[in-house]
């Protein structure tokens, strides 16, 4: 399907920015910890059971485990991509 | 090394680069909304942690750009503290969910921008992305 895009003039720039971020979209929606959906959860969380002293407790919590969290995943992913690199 | 791996090396800067426009624009977003909302901006940051590659201090925003480019982020006045006016976390959960949301509507316009100048249609455009993504995940995936 690449080829036939790229075949049809159709800029390969454009498709990779526009993929990346629709891939940005789903994963910064997903409720995981320090991404944007996790924090929109907590703000729902905060309206319906109405504790604004829980929701600064719990968001710095997560914001500070979430964020190491990502960035070993980010490593782990990186060092998964390159592993054809160092292998030749 | 040969001239396969820098061709893979070139690859991977490039791909580097367009993730690097998708989160300038994911953070500007967060930028745009938390100041049309009220809430302070103090840094604006492209990449994490230190040293600090450049900054500049521009309309009460830090601005900056460190070497760890794996991400970025938007510092809101307020953000760990709520007992701060104005703060981030002393706004109205609507308007943090807007703040929240603003990042991923940018991301979401701008792919969306792409499929009218590729396609002339966001529903194609979302059909095809999908099906490249399912590809993409399908090769990396064991």
């Amino acid at each position: 399907m690449y080829d036939l895009l790229v075949s049809n003039n159709f800029h390969p720039f454009l498709i990779q920015i526009s993929l990346i971020n629709l891939f940005c979209v789903i994963t910064n929606i997903f409720p995981s910890p320090a991404l944007d959906g996790g924090l929109i959860w907590l703000a729902w969380c905060e309206k319906l059971f109405k504790r604004k002293k829980d929701y600064e407790i719990f968001s710095n919590k997560m914001n500070k485990f979430g964020f190491w969290f990502l960035m070993l995943g980010q490593i782990v992913l990186i060092g998964y991509l390159m592993i054809p690199i160092i292998r030749g | 090394m040969n001239g396969f791996t820098w061709l893979i090396i070139l690859e991977y800067l490039y791909f580097w680069a367009i993730i690097m426009v998708s989160i300038l624009i994911h953070e500007l977003g967060h930028l745009i909304v938390a100041l049309w909302c009220g809430v302070p901006v103090e840094t604006f940051c492209i990449g994490f942690g230190k040293p600090i590659l450049w900054k500049r201090k521009w309309k009460g925003i830090t601005w900056q750009v460190t070497p760890w480019l794996l991400g970025g982020y938007t510092s809101l006045h307020g953000e760990t503290n709520i007992k701060k006016k104005k703060g981030f976390l002393a706004q109205r959960w609507s308007k943090k969910v807007a703040i929240l949301l603003a990042g991923v509507t940018m991301n979401f316009l701008l792919a969306c921008i792409c499929y009218l100048i590729m396609y002339r249609s966001i529903i194609t455009g979302l059909k095809i992305d999908f099906a490249l993504m399912s590809v993409f995940l399908q090769k990396i995936l064991p």
